[in-house]
Protein backbone atom coordinates (compact mmCIF):
# COMPACT_ATOMS: atom_id res chain seq x y z
CA UNK A 1 0.00 0.00 0.00
CA UNK A 2 1.56 3.58 -0.86
CA UNK A 3 1.03 6.55 0.38
CA UNK A 4 -0.62 9.51 -1.52
CA UNK A 5 -0.31 13.32 -0.42
CA UNK A 6 -3.61 14.32 0.51
CA UNK A 7 -4.67 17.17 -1.86
CA UNK A 8 -6.26 20.69 -0.71
CA UNK A 9 -9.91 19.81 -1.57
CA UNK A 10 -12.18 23.23 -3.59
CA UNK A 11 -15.79 23.97 -3.77
CA UNK A 12 -17.44 22.02 -6.11
CA UNK A 13 -14.83 19.74 -7.28
CA UNK A 14 -16.17 16.17 -8.29
CA UNK A 15 -15.36 13.65 -6.59
CA UNK A 16 -14.84 9.95 -7.88
CA UNK A 17 -14.69 6.69 -6.55
CA UNK A 18 -10.80 6.13 -7.56
CA UNK A 19 -10.79 9.48 -5.54
CA UNK A 20 -11.79 8.44 -2.25
CA UNK A 21 -9.87 5.05 -2.67
CA UNK A 22 -7.07 6.57 -2.87
CA UNK A 23 -7.02 9.82 -0.64
CA UNK A 24 -8.78 7.79 2.58
CA UNK A 25 -8.93 4.01 1.82
CA UNK A 26 -5.15 3.55 0.72
CA UNK A 27 -3.41 6.59 2.75
CA UNK A 28 -5.63 4.56 5.95
CA UNK A 29 -4.74 1.71 5.15
CA UNK A 30 -0.94 2.62 4.54
CA UNK A 31 -1.23 4.14 8.51
CA UNK A 32 -2.41 1.10 9.97
CA UNK A 33 0.79 -0.58 8.16
CA UNK A 34 3.32 1.85 8.30
CA UNK A 35 6.62 0.55 6.77
CA UNK A 36 8.16 -0.86 9.69
CA UNK A 37 10.71 -3.65 10.24
CA UNK A 38 11.21 -6.09 13.31
CA UNK A 39 13.93 -8.20 14.36
CA UNK A 40 13.92 -10.86 17.55
CA UNK A 41 16.85 -12.47 18.37
CA UNK A 42 16.82 -16.51 19.06
CA UNK A 43 20.37 -17.17 18.12
CA UNK A 44 22.29 -20.52 19.06
CA UNK A 45 25.07 -18.64 21.00
CA UNK A 46 25.48 -15.37 22.54
CA UNK A 47 26.44 -12.29 20.85
CA UNK A 48 29.94 -10.62 22.60
CA UNK A 49 32.28 -8.33 21.70
CA UNK A 50 35.68 -6.65 23.13
CA UNK A 51 35.22 -3.68 20.53
CA UNK A 52 36.48 -0.29 21.80
CA UNK A 53 35.51 1.29 18.54
CA UNK A 54 31.66 0.85 17.40
CA UNK A 55 30.88 -2.08 15.37
CA UNK A 56 27.37 -3.75 13.98
CA UNK A 57 26.30 -5.95 16.70
CA UNK A 58 24.79 -7.81 14.08
CA UNK A 59 24.95 -6.02 10.98
CA UNK A 60 22.43 -8.59 8.70
CA UNK A 61 19.87 -9.37 11.31
CA UNK A 62 20.06 -6.28 13.56
CA UNK A 63 19.71 -3.98 10.65
CA UNK A 64 16.29 -2.47 9.41
CA UNK A 65 15.64 -1.00 5.62
CA UNK A 66 12.52 0.70 5.52
CA UNK A 67 10.89 3.39 2.89
CA UNK A 68 10.24 6.24 4.73
CA UNK A 69 7.70 8.61 3.86
CA UNK A 70 7.57 11.15 7.14
CA UNK A 71 10.73 11.92 7.75
CA UNK A 72 10.32 10.48 11.35
CA UNK A 73 11.13 7.18 12.36
CA UNK A 74 11.44 5.14 15.63
CA UNK A 75 14.00 2.75 16.43
CA UNK A 76 13.48 0.34 19.62
CA UNK A 77 16.24 -1.86 21.00
CA UNK A 78 15.86 -3.95 24.38
CA UNK A 79 18.31 -6.85 25.64
CA UNK A 80 20.24 -8.20 28.30
CA UNK A 81 23.98 -7.64 28.72
CA UNK A 82 26.89 -8.50 30.90
CA UNK A 83 30.04 -7.09 31.18
CA UNK A 84 33.76 -8.18 32.80
CA UNK A 85 37.04 -6.64 32.49
CA UNK A 86 39.79 -8.64 32.92
CA UNK A 87 42.00 -6.60 35.20
CA UNK A 88 38.50 -5.99 37.47
CA UNK A 89 38.81 -2.32 35.89
CA UNK A 90 35.24 -0.41 36.07
CA UNK A 91 33.72 -1.09 32.90
CA UNK A 92 31.04 0.20 30.12
CA UNK A 93 28.82 -0.80 27.39
CA UNK A 94 27.37 1.81 25.69
CA UNK A 95 24.65 1.75 22.60
CA UNK A 96 24.19 3.78 19.22
CA UNK A 97 22.38 2.89 15.66
CA UNK A 98 23.60 4.57 12.41
CA UNK A 99 21.04 5.48 9.52
CA UNK A 100 22.77 4.87 6.15
CA UNK A 101 26.04 4.14 7.79
CA UNK A 102 26.26 7.16 9.84
CA UNK A 103 25.75 7.10 13.84
CA UNK A 104 22.73 9.42 14.99
CA UNK A 105 23.90 9.71 18.39
CA UNK A 106 27.39 10.42 18.10
CA UNK A 107 30.08 10.87 21.29
CA UNK A 108 28.97 7.76 23.61
CA UNK A 109 25.71 7.15 22.00
CA UNK A 110 22.27 6.50 22.86
CA UNK A 111 22.39 4.98 26.02
CA UNK A 112 25.34 3.15 28.39
CA UNK A 113 25.73 1.27 31.09
CA UNK A 114 28.90 0.50 33.60
CA UNK A 115 29.59 -2.07 35.72
CA UNK A 116 31.48 -2.56 39.12
CA UNK A 117 34.94 -4.49 38.07
CA UNK A 118 35.80 -5.40 41.43
CA UNK A 119 32.83 -8.02 41.21
CA UNK A 120 33.55 -10.65 39.20
CA UNK A 121 29.31 -11.32 38.58
CA UNK A 122 28.48 -7.81 38.65
CA UNK A 123 24.90 -8.79 37.40
CA UNK A 124 23.36 -8.25 34.11
CA UNK A 125 21.31 -5.61 33.09
CA UNK A 126 18.18 -4.30 31.03
CA UNK A 127 19.50 -2.36 28.03
CA UNK A 128 16.93 -0.30 26.21
CA UNK A 129 15.90 2.43 24.33
CA UNK A 130 13.63 4.21 21.97
CA UNK A 131 14.94 6.79 19.88
CA UNK A 132 12.77 9.18 17.61
CA UNK A 133 15.61 10.36 14.28
CA UNK A 134 13.85 13.39 11.89
CA UNK A 135 14.73 14.98 9.51
CA UNK A 136 15.22 12.41 7.18
CA UNK A 137 14.33 12.82 3.40
CA UNK A 138 11.77 10.62 1.90
CA UNK A 139 13.13 7.16 0.39
CA UNK A 140 14.75 4.27 1.71
CA UNK A 141 16.67 4.07 4.72
CA UNK A 142 19.32 1.91 6.87
CA UNK A 143 19.36 1.52 10.75
CA UNK A 144 21.64 -0.64 12.08
CA UNK A 145 22.33 -1.50 16.09
CA UNK A 146 25.65 -1.27 16.84
CA UNK A 147 27.87 -1.44 20.70
CA UNK A 148 31.21 -0.92 21.88
CA UNK A 149 32.61 -1.17 25.02
CA UNK A 150 35.12 0.73 27.49
CA UNK A 151 37.71 0.86 30.24
CA UNK A 152 40.75 1.96 31.90
CA UNK A 153 42.66 -1.29 31.22
CA UNK A 154 42.45 -5.13 30.48
CA UNK A 155 40.17 -6.64 27.82
CA UNK A 156 36.58 -5.29 28.42
CA UNK A 157 34.28 -8.09 27.32
CA UNK A 158 30.63 -7.55 26.52
CA UNK A 159 27.83 -10.35 26.18
CA UNK A 160 24.09 -9.85 24.83
CA UNK A 161 21.88 -12.61 25.87
CA UNK A 162 20.76 -13.89 22.46
CA UNK A 163 17.95 -16.34 23.41
CA UNK A 164 20.73 -18.84 22.98
CA UNK A 165 20.05 -21.26 26.31
CA UNK A 166 22.05 -19.72 28.69
CA UNK A 167 20.75 -20.72 31.96
CA UNK A 168 18.20 -17.96 33.65
CA UNK A 169 19.86 -15.89 30.84
CA UNK A 170 17.62 -17.32 28.01
CA UNK A 171 15.96 -13.83 26.76
CA UNK A 172 15.13 -12.20 23.56
CA UNK A 173 16.40 -9.17 22.46
CA UNK A 174 14.35 -7.41 20.20
CA UNK A 175 15.30 -4.08 17.94
CA UNK A 176 12.82 -2.40 15.62
CA UNK A 177 12.40 0.57 13.23
CA UNK A 178 9.05 1.88 12.16
CA UNK A 179 8.07 5.41 10.06
CA UNK A 180 6.83 7.46 12.88
CA UNK A 181 5.45 10.54 11.02
CA UNK B 1 38.48 4.55 10.44
CA UNK B 2 37.79 1.04 11.39
CA UNK B 3 37.36 -1.91 9.09
CA UNK B 4 35.74 -5.31 9.86
CA UNK B 5 37.18 -8.65 8.82
CA UNK B 6 35.11 -11.81 8.99
CA UNK B 7 37.06 -15.10 10.43
CA UNK B 8 36.77 -18.14 8.69
CA UNK B 9 38.79 -20.69 10.29
CA UNK B 10 37.92 -20.39 13.91
CA UNK B 11 37.54 -23.03 16.30
CA UNK B 12 33.54 -23.78 17.92
CA UNK B 13 35.04 -22.80 21.11
CA UNK B 14 36.37 -19.30 21.56
CA UNK B 15 37.81 -17.63 24.74
CA UNK B 16 37.38 -14.24 23.66
CA UNK B 17 39.54 -12.55 26.48
CA UNK B 18 42.22 -14.95 25.75
CA UNK B 19 42.21 -14.52 21.96
CA UNK B 20 41.49 -10.52 22.45
CA UNK B 21 44.70 -10.65 24.94
CA UNK B 22 46.38 -12.30 21.90
CA UNK B 23 45.32 -10.11 18.91
CA UNK B 24 46.39 -7.11 21.34
CA UNK B 25 50.06 -8.11 21.87
CA UNK B 26 50.07 -9.09 18.51
CA UNK B 27 48.73 -6.39 16.81
CA UNK B 28 48.79 -3.49 19.02
CA UNK B 29 47.11 -0.13 18.77
CA UNK B 30 45.74 -1.30 14.76
CA UNK B 31 43.51 -3.95 16.90
CA UNK B 32 40.40 -2.62 18.26
CA UNK B 33 38.45 -6.03 19.12
CA UNK B 34 36.47 -8.77 18.31
CA UNK B 35 32.99 -10.04 18.00
CA UNK B 36 31.38 -12.71 18.08
CA UNK B 37 27.70 -14.42 17.77
CA UNK B 38 25.15 -13.71 15.25
CA UNK B 39 24.90 -14.00 11.57
CA UNK B 40 27.95 -12.49 11.15
CA UNK B 41 30.39 -15.09 13.27
CA UNK B 42 33.42 -14.05 14.36
CA UNK B 43 35.08 -10.84 12.95
CA UNK B 44 38.36 -8.89 13.41
CA UNK B 45 37.79 -4.66 14.31
CA UNK B 46 41.14 -3.55 13.23
CA UNK B 47 42.38 -0.26 12.30
CA UNK B 48 42.63 0.75 8.80
CA UNK B 49 46.46 0.95 9.12
CA UNK B 50 46.76 -2.87 9.74
CA UNK B 51 49.06 -4.46 7.19
CA UNK B 52 48.62 -7.99 5.39
CA UNK B 53 50.88 -9.20 7.31
CA UNK B 54 49.37 -8.51 10.79
CA UNK B 55 45.76 -9.70 9.24
CA UNK B 56 47.55 -12.97 8.57
CA UNK B 57 48.85 -13.49 11.59
CA UNK B 58 45.38 -12.03 13.25
CA UNK B 59 44.08 -14.98 11.41
CA UNK B 60 46.78 -17.88 12.37
CA UNK B 61 46.14 -16.70 16.01
CA UNK B 62 42.30 -17.40 15.51
CA UNK B 63 42.63 -20.70 13.28
CA UNK B 64 45.21 -21.75 16.51
CA UNK B 65 43.24 -20.68 19.39
CA UNK B 66 42.49 -23.11 22.14
CA UNK B 67 39.19 -22.20 24.29
CA UNK B 68 40.85 -24.36 26.57
CA UNK B 69 43.53 -22.18 27.66
CA UNK B 70 42.89 -19.38 30.41
CA UNK B 71 44.71 -15.84 30.44
CA UNK B 72 46.78 -15.50 34.17
CA UNK B 73 43.85 -13.51 35.12
CA UNK B 74 41.01 -16.04 34.18
CA UNK B 75 43.26 -18.87 36.35
CA UNK B 76 43.60 -16.39 39.23
CA UNK B 77 39.76 -16.17 39.18
CA UNK B 78 38.96 -19.61 38.71
CA UNK B 79 41.23 -19.85 42.14
CA UNK B 80 39.34 -17.24 43.54
CA UNK B 81 36.16 -18.73 42.70
CA UNK B 82 37.08 -21.57 43.98
CA UNK B 83 38.69 -20.33 47.03
CA UNK B 84 35.20 -18.33 47.70
CA UNK B 85 32.71 -21.90 47.10
CA UNK B 86 34.96 -23.61 49.71
CA UNK B 87 34.73 -20.94 52.00
CA UNK B 88 31.22 -20.70 51.84
CA UNK B 89 30.47 -24.53 52.17
CA UNK B 90 32.70 -24.16 55.42
CA UNK B 91 30.52 -21.06 56.60
CA UNK B 92 27.25 -22.80 56.11
CA UNK B 93 28.22 -25.55 58.57
CA UNK B 94 28.62 -23.45 61.19
CA UNK B 95 26.44 -22.40 63.94
CA UNK B 96 26.45 -19.05 63.86
CA UNK B 97 24.46 -18.53 66.90
CA UNK B 98 26.90 -19.46 69.16
CA UNK B 99 30.17 -17.20 69.35
CA UNK B 100 32.95 -17.84 66.62
CA UNK B 101 36.92 -18.47 68.16
CA UNK B 102 39.59 -19.73 66.59
CA UNK B 103 39.63 -21.24 63.03
CA UNK B 104 36.11 -20.78 62.51
CA UNK B 105 36.43 -17.05 63.21
CA UNK B 106 39.40 -16.89 60.68
CA UNK B 107 37.19 -18.69 58.40
CA UNK B 108 34.04 -16.26 58.28
CA UNK B 109 36.77 -13.06 58.27
CA UNK B 110 38.10 -14.67 55.52
CA UNK B 111 35.15 -15.58 53.64
CA UNK B 112 33.53 -11.72 54.31
CA UNK B 113 36.91 -10.20 52.67
CA UNK B 114 36.76 -12.27 49.82
CA UNK B 115 33.15 -11.65 49.21
CA UNK B 116 33.36 -7.89 50.02
CA UNK B 117 36.36 -7.59 47.09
Amino acid sequence: MTWTAPRTWDNNKFVTADDLNEQLRDNFLWLLNRPSAVHTVDEVSNYSTTSTTWADVDGTDLAHTIDVKSGAVEVHFHGAVRISNSGANDTFVYFDVTVDGNRHAGDDGIVGESFDGGNAWSGMRTVSFTRRITGLTPGSHTFRLQWRVASSAGTTTATLYAGAGTTRLDVHPQFWAKDAG
Amino acid sequence: MMKTVRLDDVPDAINIEALDGALREALGDGYLGLSLGGSEGPRLHLADGVTAAGLRTARALAAEHDAAAMTPEQTARAEREALLAALTAQVAGLDLAQPLAGKDADVVLRWLALRAL
